[in-house]
């Protein structure tokens, strides 16, 4: 009988606990949506400093996505497939900027390609001038964002049976074709779970971006930095692109999850 | 049609493996319990793995020589491989497996293994005996000049193996092609082969035809995996010896057991008894229970004596 009921008392505890942890997570959601107007939304979202903000980080965030996938790719196979001296230290690197905070990626960019910098100096000589322009920004995102993609993606090939790529090359497939048709397809679905965890964080990055690309309206100051901005002027503004945010952050979510059940 | 030989050297976790072997236009099926080194020997044949040292070549063609010389990489290697578990590729369709190791035949083998219907199937959707279908047919799309098959009928259930058993090997006397099966099954070696070589911790204890590996067993774990019994530094194997209630008379040609009988089993219309370690069927008309005294009898010719190394339980 005690025990039922301490059994009985626990489940109870547990639940509570969920609700506390489900209204944490909603109000806010709530609140944005409901302090302001949603059919004023789309006019707000039509104000010039969004409409800037909102291709600053469209083609900032497409650039930076299609670098880390693209060489984060092939990358994360080598590290997955093969054992080599040194393979964990690269692990560890390549992970390093998840844990870092992201101001302090800021200030490390700067440190590297700024104006006296470890690098900065010899691409200014060759007329390459980074900070503060749309590149920092795409620099800014990829440092911050790429870890999450590629931790997900050597996890990814790390899954797929070494089998099926050793069956690839007994069947006359070299290394490129085995990777093209065995390996990228059976990855795959967790390509894409990591891509989406990267794409979210790469959208939302604001830390790094505003200590090395600052926040110059049409140029570096991306969708979280309008919010910053636009709090003491136009809080309605700040508050419409939060909402976008959220639906554009629902959406990845769940057609992900859609393409990840129908496979 | 050339030959394939093997020689490899490779020292692996607990034993040096040491393997040489001869492949002819014939099926050559290494047998030993599991860990023995059998499926090593597969992929350095294929280029999956690579020996310390060793030799592999295709009659005038070499494949591989180590440590001096080079190693071919599998997809320059004219191996047809069949994995233990098919390894079908789970993303692709039937055809699309077959046609991944060449598009030219793809029609003629998906018709030949009687897969066409399921051409359009992924490889979870058919049965264990059509995926193995489908791997043959797969390994075959390459035009290999040498077909390797790792435990090729451990994966199907007991009614699939015996029918995919007899389909292997009118495939094999259909292919005439150097081929190379491992399996821990002496049944099953016995049904594929035309010669068994046996495999211990890394060791080739013996090749020779099932004929031979009875007639003369080289040691006391052959005798054992081949189906016979060891007592005595003497192998008997069941169907040579004879169990009777009764003492029999002093023939000098007979080699003679007596004890109680250790064990009855039957089996297929035969009573099978163990006395004193070895192991023979029950006279004719003679019925013996567990713990009676009991004779068995081999002519002395049908003994084979084999030397007393160390057992190992197959």
């Amino acid at each position: 009988m005690a025990a039922a009921a301490r059994r009985g008392g626990f489940g109870l505890l547990a639940g509570v606990c969920l609700l506390l942890a489900l209204a944490f997570f909603t109000i806010p959601l709530i609140a944005l949506v409901t302090e302001v107007p949603l059919r004023d939304v789309p006019n707000l979202l039509r104000d010039p400093m969004v409409k800037d903000a909102l291709k600053v980080t469209a083609r900032t965030n497409l650039i930076a996505n299609l670098l880390f996938v693209g060489i984060g790719t092939p990358a994360a196979y080598l590290i997955a497939t093969r054992r080599f001296p040194g393979r964990a230290l690269v692990v560890t690197l390549v992970e390093l900027p998840i844990v870092l905070p992201p101001a302090v990626a800021g200030i490390a960019l700067l440190a590297a390609f700024g104006a006296g910098g470890l690098l900065g100096d010899d691409l200014k000589g060759r007329g390459i001038f980074l900070p503060f322009t749309e590149w920092a920004v795409v620099f800014a995102v990829t440092f911050v964002a790429a870890p999450f993609y590629l931790r997900q993606a050597i996890a990814a090939f790390e899954s797929v049976d070494r089998t099926y790529t050793d069956a690839a090359r007994t069947l006359g497939a070299g290394p490129a074709r085995t990777f093209w048709r065995v390996a990228l397809p059976l990855a795959a679905s967790g390509l894409l779970a990591g891509w989406v965890l990267a794409f979210a964080r790469g959208v939302g990055e604001f830390g790094a971006t505003i200590v090395f690309a600052g926040a110059v309206q049409g140029v570096t100051q991306t969708l979280t930095l309008t919010i910053y901005a636009e709090l003491d002027a136009n809080f309605d503004a700040a508050l419409a692109i939060g909402v976008l945010l959220v639906v554009l952050s629902a959406f990845v979510l769940l057609a992900s999850k859609a393409v990840t059940w129908r496979r | 049609m050339a030959a394939l030989s093997v020689d490899l050297v490779m020292q692996l976790r607990a034993f040096e493996l040491h393997a040489a072997l001869e492949v002819g236009e014939e099926t050559l099926a290494l047998v030993g319990p599991s860990g023995a080194g059998k499926t090593t020997v597969l992929r350095c044949v294929a280029g999956l793995a690579r020996p310390d040292r060793g030799r592999v070549a295709l009659g005038g063609h070499v494949w591989g020589e180590l440590p001096r010389g080079p190693w071919l990489v599998p997809e320059r290697r004219a191996a047809g491989y069949v994995f233990q578990d098919h390894a079908l590729f789970p993303h692709l369709s039937v055809r699309r497996n077959v046609a991944f190791g060449g598009r030219a035949r793809v029609d003629d083998l998906l018709e030949r293994f009687g897969i066409a219907a399921l051409a359009d199937a992924k490889p979870r959707e058919i049965s264990g005996g059509e995926r193995q279908r489908v791997a043959l047919a797969r390994a075959l799309a390459r035009s290999p000049e040498v077909l390797l098959l790792d435990e090729p009928l451990s994966a199907l259930d007991t009614d699939t193996r015996l029918r995919v058993r007899g389909e292997l090997r009118a495939l094999f006397d259909e292919l005439r092609l150097p081929t190379l099966l491992v399996t821990h099954d002496f049944r099953d070696a016995l049904a594929l082969a035309d010669r068994i070589g046996v495999i211990v911790e890394g060791t080739v204890r013996q090749v020779g035809t099932p004929g031979e590996l009875m007639a003369a067993p080289a040691d006391a774990f052959v005798a054992t995996f081949t189906g016979g019994h060891v007592a005595g530094g003497v192998a008997v194997y069941p169907w040579d010896a004879t169990v009777r209630s009764g003492a029999p008379d002093g023939d000098a040609g007979l080699f003679v057991v007596a004890g109680p009988a250790e064990e009855v089993v039957f089996d297929a219309g035969r009573s099978l008894v163990r006395v004193g370690g070895l192991v023979g069927e029950a006279a004719a008309g003679e019925s013996i229970a567990r713990g009676e005294q009991a004779w068995l009898t081999v002519p002395r010719e049908r003994t084979h004596p084999v030397p007393n190394v160390e057992m190992v339980s197959p």
